[in-house]
């Protein structure tokens, strides 16, 4: 084992979770690399997982096989000590002379005797028995900085968890609690935190990793603002282009069949422009198990044609009537205060008041009026004539509703909550199911969902406001988690 | 540590926008150099100082020209327009000269040389407050220089032009560069109007007058017109401001001589004036102004456009752990010889617990289709660790499992070689074989003199090997 890298043996009982454990904390769901299982005994041999930065491995994690035999293994060792108190040598020399009876013992305390530090793993909510007694007895005796892992997979009752507690208080240097499958950033970071309070020989190499972590995470987050934010723009600029024939223009039947395709190309398209960003998301949060939930031709997944999306997504009616408001307000107190200045001031603010009351007024009325209608798209008949002859072209695109682009940002917010808080030491392959959460927009402070408003309005009118766009970019980041 | 700051100049965007574009991406030593040349900086500082290093080191490696190349193409086509806007200025007032009177019609003269400057002023000021927020205000004569500055530099559809559009302070600080460069061409305007007057009063004893045919409604205008034009000037140099008698003595009228007389005075001197400090004064504030304007833009610009958000992750960041590529190196193949029907799910535990190997991949052999051979040897390269042969206990049939075992042995290189005996029930399960089968087998693999192949007889769990 090279002592300038710091390693991490994971140790523990067969399925207590040690794969898993290092699975959600490297961020890997692939059962070829890693390979998580309900099968006891599934790790076979200790695998190294080096922690890479820019091509320098910095700190390696080692997943071993479970202890099967520790009460016999713990034996053989006393035996190996002659009546003294086992210690390292003792160990040593069990790794030397028992692999045959012993091999997975062997294995996982050979990597622990060259150097590296203990991450023990415990399911508390399995009751505390002798043979965990042994497996404690074993990692002390090796002498090396130890931290237990508190992995429960069930409910655990509070006085086995303060058993558990107790004992692995009185043999480990540090005992914490990380839930392999719902840790988080968070907990991710704190583990390795807690590294550095075990082991301060290599406390310059954890903190490094802590940092690159830190900066890897903010541009993760930056990363995804910037795919929301194109995948906002990509949908609000959507338009889809249908030619009318003249012969049909004057037939209803055939007109409502030509929006009925053009509309259905309009929701396809708008769906293939969110997978891809879901799958920018997924890719960036390195994710292969979740499934996009969207099915384009039921426009399920974002469910644009159900109701209960636009009452459940998006801003609720009274928000969306006062962004509308405030955000028109502005528009029409800058025409307004034109106004003003174009007269020299003789009209005493008066341009400022009442476009910035008008503008107030109708941005908010509309949006209360409007703002929650099912996804009726916007249809322009252009009267562009065709090149190629006769007819016109139907312009379809957006939904007319005012919340649309909040829905929009809704639904995206959702599934990116929805990617962060999976575990990638999960393998179960779920689905990302966005309408399982509450809205997270209607949570926004009034500033920021003005600020957003203002550049969905640029971006509903084809021209993007590109002035506008860091300061989204600067919201979309505070607001991802 | 990153040193602070830095003045960024049009110059410096435009390589910086251009170099941006072209770069290649960044080596790990690059990315490191620059690391450490702005650690300690935090914010817009860090990308203001960051951005500037990266453009010093780009400087370096080859010279950047097109900065330089359009503000010098820029300054010559100012250049250009300023020597006729000079013509244009002379041509005007000569224009005004009505050389058979001899003599300058002073309310067309404030008209045309005074009065449209200002409303274009007026017009450029509205459009100006309408478009402050975007910075778009781009007027046509502006627009038109550009384009001609970038046509001779041979930037016409340059992408940096294009980058600089797209993000609001920079935007900005070409409009108001355009801006001073227009304000220098109205200064030269004037300079050719004052230049053409002086010489007409120097060299022609030009005579001043005006006509109406209103004449108490133009007289009390043209009086207040130029009580406001003088009212600078009028406390140090009265001379220079016509009085009413002045201007009622120079109103043309029937009984005026033919050929005008020189002057008066009052009027060339207040016609000078005027030229000075309402033509050319208020173009040269207003220069002053946009240099103001255009480096309180730079000092403004934040590289915050998503371009400059990308390519600063490129340069600066970039800061992801590589993935864990490799898996554990324990995959075995089991091939079914005699195709007896283990079931994978139910043998996948005691391979993994008794044998320690992962079963990837599961074929059969010595049964009907005849592609199930081709189809284990392609398996093969997924199984790292181990081939597992499952045979019947009853099944021993030696020329069979020697000829396979021989076709194992020329493809195993360093792999593991299993013979697992166990017998099939009806679902799929293993059971153990009989005590007979395995003298059988025994016998049979102690007859394998030299062999690394393992025998492992199947045993339920919990009962000893």
């Amino acid at each position: 084992m090279n002592d300038d890298i710091p390693s991490f043996a994971v140790v523990g009982r067969v399925n207590a979770g040690k794969t898993a454990t290092l699975a959600t904390l490297l961020e890997v769901d692939d059962n070829d690399v890693l390979r998580v299982s309900s099968t006891p005994g599934e790790t076979t041999s200790v695998q190294i997982l080096p922690v890479i930065y820019h091509g320098q491995e910095i700190v390696r994690f080692l997943d071993t096989p479970g202890f099967q035999q520790p009460v016999e293994a713990m034996r053989e060792i006393e035996r190996l000590a002659s009546g003294e108190t086992p210690g390292p040598p003792h160990v040593q020399r069990f790794i030397d002379e028992s692999a045959d009876r012993f091999p997975d013992e062997v294995r996982l305390l050979a990597p622990i005797m060259a150097g590296a530090g203990i991450l023990y793993v415990v399911d508390p909510s399995n009751p505390l028995r002798d043979a965990f007694l042994a497996e404690m007895e074993i990692l002390r005796w090796t002498g090396r900085p130890r931290l237990a892992l508190l992995n429960p997979q069930s409910d655990v009752p509070p006085a086995q968890d303060h058993a558990w507690r107790e004992r692995l208080g009185a043999t480990f240097n540090l005992v914490r609690t990380f839930d392999a499958h719902s840790a988080r950033y968070e907990e991710r970071r704190r583990l390795l935190e807690s590294l550095l309070q075990i082991d301060e020989l290599h406390a310059a190499s954890i903190r490094e990793v802590l940092g690159h972590m830190e900066n890897e995470w903010q541009e993760r987050r930056e990363r995804a603002a910037e795919a929301i934010i194109d995948c906002l723009e990509k949908s609000l600029l959507l338009r889809v282009y249908e030619p009318i024939e003249e012969r049909d223009q004057g037939v209803p039947s055939r007109f409502e069949r030509k929006r009925a395709e053009a509309s259905l190309l309009y929701f396809k398209k708008l769906d293939a422009i969110g997978r891809e960003c879901v799958e920018a998301l997924l890719k960036l949060y390195r994710h292969h198990l979740l499934q996009i939930d969207t099915e384009p031709s039921q426009h399920q997944g974002l469910d644009l044609a159900t109701g209960e999306t636009w009452s459940k997504w998006g801003l609720g009616r009274a928000g969306l009537a006062a962004t509308s408001a405030l955000a028109g307000g502005v528009s029409g107190g800058v025409i307004g205060s034109t106004i003003d200045a174009a007269t020299l001031g003789h009209s005493l603010g008066a341009g400022t008041l009442i476009g910035g009351l008008v503008g107030g007024l109708s941005g908010g009325l509309g949006a209360f009026f409007k703002g929650h209608r099912l996804p009726e798209l916007r249809m322009k008949p252009t009267g562009i004539k065709l090149a190629g002859g006769d007819g016109k072209k139907m312009v379809l695109g957006p939904p007319a509703s005012e919340n649309f682009s909040w829905v929009l940002l809704d639904s995206m917010l959702l599934r990116y909550h929805g990617i962060v808080t999976r575990a990638h030491g999960r393998r179960d392959a779920a689905t990302l199911e966005a309408n399982a959460s509450e809205s997270r927009v209607r949570t926004l402070p009034s500033d920021q969902r003005t600020t957003l408003q203002k550049w969905f309005t640029s971006c509903l009118k084809g021209t993007p406001d590109r002035a506008r766009e860091p300061e989204v970019f600067a919201v979309l980041v505070e607001l991802l988690e | 540590m990153a040193r602070t700051g830095w003045r960024w100049t049009l110059r410096d965007l435009i390589d910086f926008e251009q170099a941006l574009a072209a770069s290649p991406s960044p080596t790990e030593a690059e990315k490191r150099a620059l690391a450490a040349a702005i650690a300690g900086a935090s914010g817009a500082a860090q990308k203001h100082s960051g951005w500037r290093i990266w453009l010093e080191t780009r400087r370096q490696v080859a010279p950047l020209q097109t900065g330089r190349k359009f503000l010098n193409t820029l300054h010559a086509v100012t250049t250009g327009m300023a020597f006729l806007a000079i013509t244009a200025g002379a041509s005007t007032v000569l224009g005004l000269w009505d050389r058979a009177r001899g003599g300058i019609n002073v309310s067309l003269f404030l008209a045309l040389i005074l009065g449209i400057q200002w409303l274009v002023l007026l017009g450029a000021l509205l459009a100006g407050i309408l478009h402050r927020k975007t910075g778009e205000a781009f007027t046509v004569f502006q627009g038109w220089l550009a384009a001609l500055a970038r046509k001779f530099s041979g930037e016409k559809d340059a992408v940096w032009w294009r980058r600089l559009m797209e993000e609001t302070q920079a935007r900005k600080a070409l409009l108001w560069l355009l801006a001073r460069s227009v304000q220098t061409i109205g200064v030269s305007f004037n300079l050719g109007a004052l230049g053409a007057l002086a010489g007409l009063i120097m060299f022609h004893n030009v005579g001043f007058y005006w006509e109406t045919t209103t004449e108490d409604t133009m007289r009390s205008g043209l009086e207040r017109t130029v009580k406001i034009l003088s009212t600078p000037w009028a406390a140090i140099d009265r001379a220079s401001v016509p009085d009413a008698f002045t201007i009622g003595e120079t109103r043309l009228t029937s009984t005026s001589p033919h050929h005008l007389p020189p002057g008066p005075r009052e009027w060339w001197r207040f016609l000078l004036w005027s030229v000075v400090l309402w033509g050319m004064a208020p173009r040269w504030i207003l220069r002053g102004a946009c240099a103001w304007q255009e480096r309180r833009a730079l000092k403004a610009f934040e590289f915050e456009s998503r371009h400059h958000r990308a390519a600063w992750r490129t340069w600066f960041g970039g800061d992801a752990r590589s993935e864990i590529l490799s898996g554990p190196a324990d995959g075995a193949l089991v091939i079914d010889v005699g195709g007896a029907g283990f079931s994978q799910d139910l043998l996948r535990p005691f391979l993994l617990r008794r044998l320690r190997v992962n079963p990837v991949a599961w074929e059969r052999i010595g049964v009907l289709d005849a592609s199930s051979e081709q189809s284990a040897r392609e398996a093969l390269s997924r199984a790292a660790a181990a081939i597992v042969l499952l045979a019947e206990g009853w099944a021993l049939s030696p020329r069979q499992i020697e000829a396979l075992l021989d076709r194992v042995a020329a493809v195993k290189e360093n792999r593991r070689v299993i013979l697992l005996i166990g017998n099939a029930l009806p679902d799929g399960t293993m059971r153990d074989p009989s005590p007979e089968e395995r003298r059988t087998w025994q016998n049979f693999h102690d007859g394998l003199a030299g062999s690394e192949i393992e025998l492992i007889f199947h045993e339920e769990e919990g009962t000893k090997s």
